[in-house]
């Protein structure tokens, strides 16, 4: 089976999915069983289908299986929104719409990713100065600096500027790898390459400190830091920048954990919640509660207790940071596993498009993106389940949230964009070779 | 009944979560072992043999001297014996590849393997290449590619084949090596 159809199979299985879903957020809420519920699931089965159409034409030989799991995620994350607080779930299916528009643009503008390498030096200022204006001019919301209110939205701007500097590093190490993995000399046993090489790696490590004393957020300070460290120890192959960039985020944290009082209260709670039950550690005491609360199977959709009896949620930000707790609480121990295996499968994709991709600049984007991924879904799941402290950061796709969603979006659009050109150059027809040609 | 149809949904819903895990996970491993190319092209190799001709039977030497003789000694008129291999020359030639600079020329004799172990005769110490990836068989005049159960797969022509007769200006892919055999 063509990869396409493969892709088109999967959409449909995608779409039985969250139609069921939905029907039982439905049925579950208004004691009857309606048409209306069924339309819902072709509508936004519909949105996916049109973005494989899209592939269908620009991106052929494209993997096929990252489109579906997407469209998984993001119909059960648009379900339990729409279960906790429907007006929500109206305006995450606009954003949803705005996040496929941004996938059509990215595929129709770049067309292939190979020309990023050529602006690296430009994405790469754009993603710094996205991340220094919300330092500058951010709000703060929770105790944490991440959004910028411009036009009447709210944005999250580290979620594109995530993207962006992956795409700097990517094109930035695959050039200087060498150089990196050759150090001149040697400070305290780490080796450290010459200045003009490493200068600009030292900017980001900065960065990711200075966003975690500013923005006083240690999630995302902690998923660039990663992303940075993730792909210097790809491109060179050296396990001490991995110890030493550990090493210094966890000095650069435990200095935080003292100076600045919101990740200090985090790390309190992580530690013992019981002593702060009725302040602090409220929402993550409510949250291990309600996850328990699921038991293996789940309560099903729309039948969880997850609203107390005047429509607000048991835990705070249940629709946004929480969302996994409600999906653990509704669909149980199986569920929430499976959705953990689902993410699983989307960082394999991504691995593996990396693993296959056939020059060093697509290889680092791939791997880079797929990290990036990996990480925030791990420090936002580890964090509702207590396994890590808790820090406010989207979980992907499935949270409220427009940023979060277009940034993953866009992430998506160009993963495709790797695998396409990697299976045309390994092994496509050769009409599909010579519109690879033609794009570059 | 409104009850029964939410517990349905509930339990529909895990099995088809867990039914696309595991049709993700089985297609994309098929794909890994079929080399990665989920084309229809790639499914159908070059040469399909008959399920008999791939076990040779047992002949003594003198036996398997006369039948080689018999196929592949075309003789004249006066039945002398014409030699149709004595101007070929066989050998596969280096178009592209990470490890092997570019027209470097292995002359084939006899059965060739090819494969990542240090034991074969063309070592090609890559990735995506297995240990024993693939062998070259003379059968009569001609060259034959057969792949030995590679994980990645062997090309002739960017399909991906079990067994393949090479022709002149074939293009033989292994891993990330093209060669051009030529005779």
């Amino acid at each position: 089976m063509s990869r396409r159809n493969l892709e088109l199979g999967f959409l449909v299985l995608a779409g039985a999915v969250s139609t069921m879903a939905y029907v039982s957020v439905y049925t579950g809420r208004f004691r009857e069983i309606n048409r209306i519920s069924i339309i819902y699931g072709l509508v936004f089965v519909g949105i996916f289908v049109l973005l494989h159409l899209l592939e269908r034409i620009f991106l052929p030989q494209a993997d096929p299986f990252l489109l579906p799991i997407t469209a998984l995620l993001a119909a059960i994350g648009l379900t339990e929104i729409f279960r906790i607080k429907p007006s929500l779930a109206l305006v995450q299916g606009q954003w949803l719409l705005v996040g496929a528009g941004l996938f059509v643009l990215t595929v129709l503008i770049v067309r292939d990713h190979m020309k990023l390498d050529r602006y690296r030096y430009l994405i790469g200022a754009v993603g710094l100065a996205l991340l220094v204006a919300t330092i500058v001019i951010g709000t703060t919301i929770n105790g944490a600096k991440l959004w910028i209110h411009a036009f009447g939205f709210s944005i999250q701007p580290s979620e594109f500027a995530k993207l962006a500097i992956v795409i700097f590093l990517a094109g930035y190490l695959d050039d200087k790898k060498v150089m990196l993995s050759v150090p001149q000399r040697h400070v305290l046993g780490v080796p450290v390459p010459a200045f003009k090489y490493f200068g600009p790696l030292l900017v980001m490590w900065v960065l990711s400190l200075a966003m975690l004393v500013f923005m006083k957020d240690f999630g995302m300070a902690l998923l660039f830091m990663s992303i940075f460290v993730g792909l210097m120890y790809m491109a060179t192959a050296r396990v001490v920048y991995v110890v030493a960039g550990a090493g210094l985020f966890a000095a650069a944290g435990a200095i935080a954990v003292y100076i600045v009082p919101h990740v200090q209260d985090r790390f309190e709670v992580w530690l013992n919640p019981w002593p702060y039950a009725s302040t602090t550690g409220y929402q993550l005491l409510q949250s291990l509660f309600t996850i328990a609360d699921g038991g293996v199977v789940g309560a099903g959709f729309g039948r969880g207790y997850l609203l107390f009896p005047d429509r607000t949620p048991v835990v705070p930000d249940l629709q946004t940071d929480f969302i996994f707790t409600a999906v653990a609480n509704e669909m149980g121990l199986l569920g929430a596993a499976g959705i953990v295996l689902v993410y699983l499968l989307f960082v394999w994709r991504g691995f593996r498009i990396a693993v296959y991709a056939p020059d060093g600049f697509s290889k680092l984007l791939a791997a880079g993106l797929a990290t990036a991924f990996a990480i925030q879904t791990f420090i936002i799941i580890g964090g509702v389940t207590r396994l890590i402290p808790l820090t406010g950061i989207t979980l992907p796709f499935v949270s409220y949230g427009g940023s979060s969603i277009t940034a993953n979006l866009m992430l998506v659009a160009l993963l495709l964009m790797v695998s396409n050109r990697t299976n045309i150059i390994r092994g496509g027809s050769d009409l599909e070779r010579r519109k690879l040609a033609e794009k570059g | 009944m409104i009850d029964i149809v939410l517990l349905v949904l509930k339990i529909g819903i895990l099995v088809l979560l867990y039914l696309f895990i595991w049709q993700v996970v089985k297609t994309a491993v098929q794909n890994v072992r079929g080399g990665g190319v989920a084309s229809p092209a790639a499914a159908a190799p070059d040469v399909v043999l008959p399920a008999g001709d791939r076990l040779a039977p047992i002949f003594t030497p003198a036996e398997r001297d006369q039948r080689r003789e018999d196929r592949e000694v075309e003789r004249t008129m006066d039945g002398q014996k014409m030699d149709f291999s004595a101007h070929i020359n066989p050998r596969l030639v280096v178009e592209e590849s990470p490890i092997i600079p570019a027209g470097v020329v292995f002359p084939l004799e006899g059965w060739i393997n090819v494969g990542r172990a240090s034991t074969s005769d063309v070592v090609l110490d890559e990735q995506f290449v297995s240990s024993t990836h693939a062998r070259l068989v003379p059968r009569g005049q001609f060259y034959f590619v057969e792949d030995l159960g590679s994980t990645n797969g062997t090309f002739v022509n960017e399909k991906q084949v079990t067994e393949a007769q090479l022709r002149m200006d074939s293009r033989l892919r292994i891993g990330e090596t093209t060669f051009r055999y030529e005779e």
